[in-house]
């Protein structure tokens, strides 16, 4: 009985709670402790180095803080007296420790602290899921971070996710459209679903968020098709205000966010006051982007029969000499942008704040784009009292974004640049219809779309979260966190009168979706001393989380000139409503043995609203173990500790779940229709089944870390084995059972990959520094099981989903062959390659027809790798960051439409009589033969370059500032690839589940140009 | 009483205050969650507003199906064409060579069973919910019955086996003729209820659950429905005697004379929406439907457009295809279920299989003839039914067998189009043609070989 086993999990945590309470506490006193971090080369105080005053004999902080501004910190701890250990990190820096007597005097001071440069991260906090912060080296599973300064650092990223390219090993993060407003796909260690989400869970300071991409407006993928949007609502998040990230990829590490977690977790940290003097900062970015490249054209100054295919009246003059358009100059633009960013921390005794406000407004590489974007953010923290803190954060963003039909729209720009031979001037006037001349394919003319058309997203959106963090007692902490998402995304399309035809008579659509997202946490930890070897922290935590989406869509036809509200024939209404609740609770125990090693074991008992009656509650159990071998007593006398500076082994195992697709397929519920003006209603086609219950993955990890030379070299090395089973999977039934199909637990997918962190810093001197880091991800994908061995089940085009085969390959039409393996051709004219063969009796009837179809690709990489150096040269600081995806393949159906409605130069090639005619041109049997248009995507790509300097001392006084740092960066500036297309990164389907490697159309990820100021005051 | 434990109360009372409100959370935050968004079918179907809007559902569920029912029909005959952006797979049907895989395959099986579903679940539970008169239960049963002849007629037309009912558990596949024998079956019960529907009954079923409009010929007329489905049936089966006999029954003018599916406001005519989507036009008249047709004969342009001229000189298969007009011009505009001239030539065709040539002749006429003023060749058209305007043919160019049957294949072509007829006549009087479909039938759907339990592929 599930409220029963609930109740009994609630007795469990009182209890241990109580017994928490019940421990004794040795006498106690306030201590404050001061001093000073300081880069151990240069000397220049240290910003935000963390302090943490350790318990005797334990990895367990008694309390901790970060540097200000100036490089000091003052630590005040309620302990008893004893020796201590304090000790300082900083991200990208080596740790280093002090012992501090506490005895008498109540106000201690230390002598300045250094922190010498290194390539290590071994030794941070990290959030490992939920609960209580632990230190990297306690945990089993890896956990990718990175800091705030990179993401603040990467050029030109409007979004959070495009900082974090290249930056996480083991995550493939995807630009899959160059429009403004940021679309990407991220996928953790593969991924690990067919038909549910496989971005990420959002995490913004504890508070899952909204990253909706489901489509208001289709704008890129027909709206037949599941309908990606071109922009995903990660892109809200300003990279200016992050302070850090961490990333959870699979289930060992995410255990604990249970039935969400089965792609993994982004949590994003938001920047916080420090207690001093306020601190002001302005940030001030100029950006110019470009288009990498236009689509070739057909340039033959003769008439072909792509043309005459295309404008009838053109017959005649077959072979004769015309004019040919590109007007693709008329299309793409030099996009400009300016970004600024204002923020006022600080804090006084007890309080800490820190505001921000931001303003973006960039335009996008095809005229009439752009996004803008206005926020702000406040973050307030105070000490109630010495054992009570309260935190309330709030972010208030807006933003707007222009954008253009793209891909497979049929209005869509560059769209109709692939579909209309070039003998189409788009800039005629057509005195007829008095008006841009329409495209003899599509209608729609592409210079009118950008004029008169709007395509507008409109996003408003809140996110606030309240904490409360309470420590009765030193080794208990308990935490409350409320935490609200509630965002509103308003889209205009506006499609005017005779846009697309004589007979058109306008289009508008006025979607609205709110979101609103509210989780609510209380978690408890309570830390134990058993001897001085062994300490146990103990974790208990309940989880309720809710989300509603409310749809409503209008639509009119007939519009009347000038109105750009909704007044015309009513076309559409419509409204969704959904609701999801999950309610959790969690424990968690985290053994310490000796500082050295650590095993940590917890279970989430989990129950959501959208599982089956029958399968309503779920276990999610996880362990772990981590053992720092350089801690054992011996090892820097070993041969080992000759070689390693640092060495830790860690495994972990866990389990998290993924949510059914639909919120209510656990339910029969009758859709209406129409009949005849009367309203009626009809049973869904879709049968219900109550055994529905997450998809559930399994994941083992093993990994060590490790450092030579001196921390000058470190090193992370993970292997991961992920089984995701249970997968739902849409079950067609016989078309005769008088339902279209049901969602079973039914499929079954494995994700197996290393990962491979190496960082250096092989140069460290005062004039010169190089820091280097390679990443190096190899996943392979494997989909284990599906309803029948036989099914295929395609998406879209072409990725589908075959047993044995990695998800998502290209299955298509590959040339027919005879017996000697020649490629077959259909017609006297050998012209057209038949796609199929069709044996016919003697009486021309069809007796049987054979379609071959292969695995033609992989969109999946084999690998992935990046390379980031920075040198810095006598304060010149220069960044170099090389990304890339190895093996995987794109299928370019952007040639494809463009040989086959002949605007490509293969319709040149037809016209010059240098081939048959037919070869290319309207050849729907090579159409059809997608073996042709797959290639090969392997790409990498200059993703992040920047030069800076920062200017001090008297020189940025003079200015009235503190310090000015002046750079020149750019984005996306080169690709090498031998992809025939613009972009291998791009996807039609976005951030589609199976549907990825898609290039039809779609606007290519502009290279970025930025010129950047920042001020400190 | 003293208050020295007022502080131990107040902390008391904090903790109650902070236990309710935990308790508050809890409760709040109910697992189950009822789906907003439409009623759940427990409600459904023990409701009477709910069943009758059901019912309404189900007459949607039919017209909402048209095109899937006739589309291999027109594209596999003489009647429609694709145009150059059409699908691969309706090509397919003009070529005859469609994958047993595809969707223009599977469709027509998917909308009959779901239609059958539907039925079912209705004259299963009608007759327990409280608040149904007995004229809405007859109304009910009979409808649905209707529908699901109606449906599964359409299979007969298209393939040579099918089941005839859903059934989750794997539905028995028999052959063409005995699901000819189910639909007539199926359709003599249904008339067999309406008769005992008092015409008071009738109307007030009519107008609550078959109309809501105040048209003559608007919605599904049931009685003259069921009849004309029984002579088209029974023409089929080859049972001329009933096929006469159910044709005289349907009123040839007023109203039951036709019975019009409408497609107001938001709803669209699922032909013209297919002609029309957008710039893509799939389908429309074939460029043969014009040029074959006799020179004075004014229904080609009843029922399609033969403008831009253009289109015409598109050469090849895909052939040249010519927008709809009538009954699919517009997203509007109505759908007949059947047209009263399909019952003049049910009872022409009938009259000559049972030798009665002359009577044949005179109704062939008729049709032909339909609108023409015979004096002075003048011609008035009807904005409802296609009218001929043809000069009569004379007596000895209707005096044979033969030459009847081919007139009565012309008629019925320029009649009936859009109404997925014109296969199952090219196949009926293929000796009296030259015309031959791209192929005699849609393969089996592969998905019913492959998921249906009885395994009905299985050799």
């Amino acid at each position: 009985m599930p409220p029963t086993r609930l109740r009994r999990w609630l007795g469990a945590t009182m209890l241990l709670l109580s017994g928490a309470l019940a421990h004794p506490a040795a006498a106690q006193d306030s201590y404050t402790i001061t001093g000073s971090v300081q880069d151990a080369d240069t000397r220049t105080p240290l910003v935000n180095a963390s302090v943490q005053l350790r318990n005797p004999g334990t990895s367990t902080a008694a309390a901790s803080t970060v540097t200000d501004a100036a490089g000091r910190f003052s630590l005040r701890a309620r302990v008893a007296a004893g020796t201590y250990t304090l000790q300082f990190t900083q991200i990208g820096r080596g740790t280093s420790t002090r012992q501090v007597v506490l005895g008498a005097d109540r106000e201690v001071s230390v002598p300045a602290v250094a922190l010498s440069s290194a390539a290590l991260q071994l030794e941070e906090l990290v959030v490992t899921g939920t609960g209580a912060p632990a230190e990297r080296r306690e945990i089993g599973n890896a956990v990718s971070s990175v800091s705030g300064e990179e993401v603040t650092r990467a050029p030109a990223a409007t979004s959070a996710d495009q900082a974090l390219q290249g930056k996480i090993v083991g995550a493939e993060i995807n630009e899959t459209s160059g429009q403004p407003g940021g679309g990407s796909s991220i996928r953790l260690r593969g991924t690990n679903t067919i038909l549910g989400n496989a971005e990420p869970l959002i995490v913004v300071d504890g508070v899952i968020v909204d990253n909706n991409n489901d489509a208001l407006i289709g704008l890129g993928s027909n709206a037949t098709r599941s309908n990606t949007a071109l922009t995903n609502r990660l892109s809200d998040i300003s990279p200016d205000e992050i302070e850090r990230v961490e990333v959870l990829k699979g289930a060992a590490a995410a255990a604990l966010y249970g039935s969400r977690a089965n792609s993994g977790v982004i949590q994003i940290f938001t920047k916080r006051g420090r207690q001093g003097a306020p601190q002001i900062s302005y940030t001030t970015e100029l950006q110019a982007a470009r288009t990498p490249g236009y689509f070739p054209v057909n340039t033959e100054r003769r008439i072909g029969v792509a043309d005459t295919i295309a404008v009838r009246a053109l017959g005649p003059f077959l072979g004769r000499d015309t004019t040919r358009y590109d007007y693709q100059d008329q299309i793409f633009q030099t996009a400009l942008g300016i970004s600024n960013q204002l923020s006022v921390s600080g804090g006084s005794e007890g309080t800490t704040y820190y505001l921000s406000g931001n303003w973006n407004d960039e335009e996008g590489i095809i005229r009439s784009t752009g996004y803008s974007r206005y926020g702000g953010r406040a973050k307030v923290t105070q000490r109630l009292s010495n054992w009570m803190e309260v935190e309330a954060g709030g972010s208030y963003l807006r933003t707007r974004t222009n954008l253009v039909p793209e891909g497979e729209q049929t209005q869509g720009i560059l769209t109709t640049v692939i579909f209309t031979p070039t003998t189409f001037n788009p800039n005629q006037f057509d005195s007829a219809a008095a008006r841009l001349a329409y495209s003899p394919v599509i209608g729609t003319n592409p210079l009118d779309v950008i004029q008169n058309w709007t395509a507008r997203s409109d996003i408003t959106r809140f996110l606030g979260n309240v904490r409360a963090t309470a420590t009765p007692r030193s080794n208990l902490t308990i935490t409350y966190l409320a935490g609200l998402d509630d965002g509103r995304e308003e889209d205009t399309y506006l499609q005017p009168r005779f846009a697309t035809s004589g007979a058109f008579s306008g289009s508008l659509q006025t979607p609205v979706r709110s979101v609103r997202r509210f989780n609510n946490d209380l978690t408890a930890t309570l830390e134990n001393s058993f001897g001085s070897n062994l300490e146990l922290s103990s974790t208990v935590g309940f989880r309720y989380t809710q989300d509603r989406i409310n749809t409503i869509r209008a639509a009119v036809s007939d519009l009347t000139p000038g109105f750009e509200t909704l007044v015309g024939v009513l076309q559409t209404a419509s409204q969704g409503t959904t609701e999801l609740r999950t309610v959790g609770t969690f424990v968690q125990e985290r053994l310490s043995i000796a500082d050295r090693l650590f095993l940590t074991a917890g279970v989430n008992l989990e129950g959501s609203s959208a599982f089956g009656e029958d399968q309503r509650y779920q276990y999610f159990p996880r362990v772990s173990a981590s053992y720092v071998v350089d801690e054992q007593p011996g090892f820097r006398e070993s041969a080992f500790g000759g070689v390693f500076s640092t060495l830790r082994l860690r495994g972990a195992y866990g389990q998290t779940g993924g949510q059914p697709p639909g919120e209510y397929l656990n339910q029969v519920t009758y859709t209406n229709v129409l009949f005849g003006g009367r309203a009626g209603i009809r049973p869904p086609t879709l049968q219900r089944n109550d055994a529905l219950k997450p998809e559930r993955q399994r994941e083992w990890e093993f990994g060590a870390d490790a450092s030579f030379l001196d921390d000058r070299v470190a090193m992370e090395l993970t292997y991961y084995d992920k089984r995701t089973s249970d997968l739902v999977l849409s079950v067609p039934l016989a078309p005769s059972s008088g339902f279209s199909s049901q969602f079973r637990n039914i499929g079954e997918l494995s994700n197996k990959g290393i990962e491979l962190a190496l960082s250096a810093a092989p140069v460290q001197r005062d004039n010169f520094r190089w820091n280097t880091r390679l990443l190096f991800a190899r996943n392979r994908n494997k989909i284990e099981k599906l309803n029948q061995a036989s099914d295929t089940i395609t998406f879209e085009y072409l990725n589908a989903v075959i047993e044995g085969q990695p998800i998502g390959v290209f299955y298509g039409r590959t040339y027919p062959t005879d017996a000697a393996g020649n490629r077959v051709h259909l017609g006297t004219n050998r012209t057209p390659f038949a796609a199929r063969d069709t044996a016919r009796n003697a009486d021309g009837t069809v007796r049987s027809i054979v379609i071959h179809r292969e695995i033609l690709g992989d969109p999946n990489p084999d690998f992935t790798a990046s390379l980031q150096n920075t040198f810095n040269v006598r304060g010149v600081e220069v960044g170099v960051l090389f990304d890339g995806r190895f093996g995987g393949d794109v299928a370019n159906f952007t040639r494809r439409s463009a040989d086959f409605f002949g605007s490509s130069p293969n319709a040149g090639v037809e016209a010059r009589g240098d081939t048959i005619n037919g070869t290319f041109s309207r050849n729907a049997e090579r159409n059809l033969l997608y073996e042709e248009f797959i290639e090969d995507g392997t790409f990498v790509k200059l993703r992040e370059l920047s030069v800076g300097y920062r200017i001090e001392g008297d020189w940025a006084r003079r200015l009235g500032v503190d310090d000015v740092g002046i750079r020149l960066a750019g984005r996306n500036l080169y690709t090498w690839t031998d992809y025939s297309g613009i972009d291998p990164e791009i996807n039609l389907f976005a951030a589609s589940t199976v549907a990825r490697g898609v290039d039809f159309a779609t606007t290519p990820i502009p290279r970025t140009w930025v010129l950047g100021f920042d001020f400190n005051l | 009483m003293s208050f020295p434990n007022r502080s131990r109360a107040a902390r008391r009372g904090r903790r109650a205050l902070a236990l309710a409100a935990l308790a508050g959370a809890t409760a709040g935050c109910s697992l189950d969650l009822v789906n907003p968004n439409g009623p759940k079918e427990e409600d459904v179907l023990n409701n009477a507003e709910l069943i009758l809007t059901t019912t309404a559902g189900l007459q949607a569920q039919y017209a909402d199906n048209i095109l899937v029912f006739v589309r291999a029909s027109e594209l596999a005959s003489d009647q429609w064409s694709t145009r150059p952006v059409a699908l691969a797979a309706d090509v397919s049907l003009v070529r005859g060579t469609p994958d047993a895989t595809f969707g223009v395959v599977a469709d027509p099986f998917a909308a009959t069973f779901r239609i059958s579903r539907t039925a079912a679940l209705l004259r299963q539970n009608a007759p327990g919910v409280p608040g149904l008169s007995r004229g809405q239960l007859t109304g009910i049963s009979a409808l649905s019955r209707l529908i699901e002849a109606m449906s599964l007629g359409h299979l007969t037309n298209q393939y040579e086996r099918m089941p005839v009912r859903y059934d989750s558990a794997g539905a028995a596949v028999l052959p063409r003729a005995a699901a000819r024998d189910t639909v007539i079956a199926w359709l003599e019960m249904a008339r067999a209820e309406v008769l005992t529907m008092t015409p008071a009954e009738l109307t007030a079923f009519r107008t609550r659950v078959l109309d809501s409009s105040a048209g003559a010929n608007t919605g599904i007329n049931l009685p003259a429905t069921i009849d004309a489905m029984l002579a088209r049936y029974y023409l089929f089966d080859g049972r001329y005697t009933e096929a006469l006999a159910a044709a005289q029954r349907v009123p040839l003018t007023g109203a039951g004379s036709l019975s019009l599916l409408q497609y107001p406001g938001t709803q669209m005519n699922p032909l013209f929406q297919y002609m029309s989507l957008g710039q893509l036009r799939y389908v429309g008249a074939r460029k043969e439907f014009f040029t074959e047709a006799d020179s004075a004969d004014r229904r080609p342009t009843f029922w399609a457009d033969r403008v831009p001229s253009t289109a015409n000189t598109t050469t090849g298969t895909p052939d040249s295809a010519f927008s709809f007009r009538t009954y699919g011009g517009t997203r509007a505009d109505p759908y007949p279920v059947y047209l009263p001239d399909e019952m003049r030539l049910i009872q022409a065709e009938a009259y000559a299989r049972l030798g009665n040539l002359t009577e044949a002749a005179r109704l062939v006429n008729e049709v032909r003839t339909q609108g023409r003023n015979l004096v002075t060749g003048a011609c008035t058209l009807n904005a409802v039914e296609p009218t001929g305007c043809n000069p009569p043919l004379t007596a000895e160019q209707l005096d044979t067998e033969a030459e009847v049957f081919r007139a009565i294949l012309y008629e019925r072509r320029y009649e009936l189009f859009n109404q997925g007829l014109r296969w199952e006549d090219l196949r009926r009087l293929a000796a009296y043609t030259t015309d031959r479909p791209s192929m005699q039938f849609l393969p089996f759907p592969q998905s019913e070989c492959d998921r249906n339990p009885t395994r009905p592929c299985a050799t």
